[in-house]
């Protein structure tokens, strides 16, 4: 990272991409802490959670370049192919063929953590997901037990996605959290272009978001 | 890795998941035939998980029905009188032997058989908030039964802090 590689710094990743990447961290985590003891939060985190994940859902079909599923989501020859080049790849813009797999990792096991949260009941039948009146008290008790599985899982994988920004910064010194932060990436070589995605598609992103949550927390 | 490693690895885990059920299958039958000081637990460890989940159950429908905007009292009313019935049920579901201390598959504490009186004690706030409950429903007043579901909650709750494995 020399002084004239950062002085050619290409735009990766465009503002919602990255707020909504942040925003599920954070989330993630206060759903974490708050699980089980402070459930008033916990439900707010969820449906945080649930509107951001619809949004990048919508994202991947109408965002920016670089979050398209089409743009990233990659064959398993071509994963196979990078994954045994790994140490000479070039670096991708954008996702690479495997990291593109860990983002399809994380959006589905955020998806089931949320749709098992919206059926959950706690044990003593007091504290219940939206939907849990569509069901039977011990059928909202699995729900929960999976709840409580699906999540391990999920740190599991948050944990392979850290381990393997570390790994891109050690072995291949790539410093991917930066281009998260700043949405610009001075990785000397990259060859790419963002093409960036209108406001009015932001805005019925968010309208689209927004609106499914609301009438998810009202049908509790 | 080679295609019949990968073969053999499969045989193997089919084989490794039917003998966890087996494992399972007989764990289940061995509660029963193979501790004989504890012959008697199976029967008692079921009856309170049943009257458990009835608890659960009768408290889910009377919060489901607070919630919902409109709550039916001719639903409320006999769900907490149930609440009431089994919160006095309690004390018959923790016989001697019943406990994790006589090798028993449970979700109790010891605490309930170390700590008799404290048990006690927090079955009667049960009984209390569910005699109330029932009383509040038989009266009509959603207003007051939306206050009071959370102090059953807590008698619940309460209870499971120190009597039962944490969730």
């Amino acid at each position: 990272m020399g002084s004239a590689a950062s002085s050619k710094r290409v735009r990766v990743w465009d503002l919602p991409t990255r707020l909504v990447h942040w925003a599920l961290a954070i989330l993630v985590v206060v759903a974490w802490l708050t699980g089980g003891e402070r459930m008033d939060i916990h439900r707010y985190a969820g449906y945080g959670i649930l509107g951001l994940v619809i949004f990048r859902l919508y994202w991947g079909v109408a965002g920016g370049s670089t979050a398209r599923f089409s743009e990233f989501v990659k064959g398993p020859g071509t994963v196979l192919a990078y994954v045994r080049g790994w140490r000479g790849a070039p670096a991708s813009f954008g996702h690479n063929p495997l990291g593109a797999l860990s983002v399809l990792l994380l959006v589905v096991l955020l998806i089931s953590q949320v749709g098992l949260g919206l059926f959950a009941v706690d044990v003593d039948g007091m504290e219940s997901g939206p939907f849990a009146r569509f069901v039977t008290f011990e059928t909202g008790r699995t729900a929960s037990d999976l709840h409580e599985l699906n999540f391990r899982l999920l740190q599991a994988a948050v944990v392979l996605h850290l381990v393997a920004i570390a790994a891109y910064g050690l072995f291949k010194r790539r410093n991917l959290v930066g281009p998260m932060v700043t949405g610009r990436d001075a990785t000397a070589g990259l060859e790419g272009e963002l093409r960036p995605a209108p406001l009015w598609r932001l805005a019925l992103g968010v309208v689209i978001a927004v609106l499914v949550v609301v009438l998810i927390a009202r049908a509790g | 890795m080679s295609i019949p490693s990968l073969a053999h690895l499969t045989t193997r885990a089919r084989l490794g998941l039917t003998g966890v059920t087996l494992a399972l299958l007989m764990a289940g039958c061995g509660q029963q035939a193979g501790e004989t000081e504890t012959a008697q637990a199976p029967p008692v460890v079921s009856e309170r998980q049943e009257g458990y989940k009835a608890l659960g159950s009768s408290f889910k429908l009377i919060n489901d029905q607070l919630k919902s905007g409109a709550p039916d009292m001719a639903q409320i009313a006999p769900a907490a009188e149930r609440m009431h019935e089994l919160a006095q049920q309690i004390p018959n579901w923790f016989p001697a032997g019943s406990g994790p201390q006589d090798g028993v598959k449970t979700d109790a504490l010891e605490t309930v058989w170390t700590n008799p009186e404290g048990f006690a004690a927090a079955q009667q706030r049960l009984v209390a908030a569910t005699a109330e409950l029932q009383q509040l429903a038989a009266a009509g007043d959603a207003t007051a039964l939306e206050a009071h579901v959370k102090v059953v909650g807590a008698s619940c709750g309460g209870c499971h802090d120190d009597f039962r494995v944490e969730q």
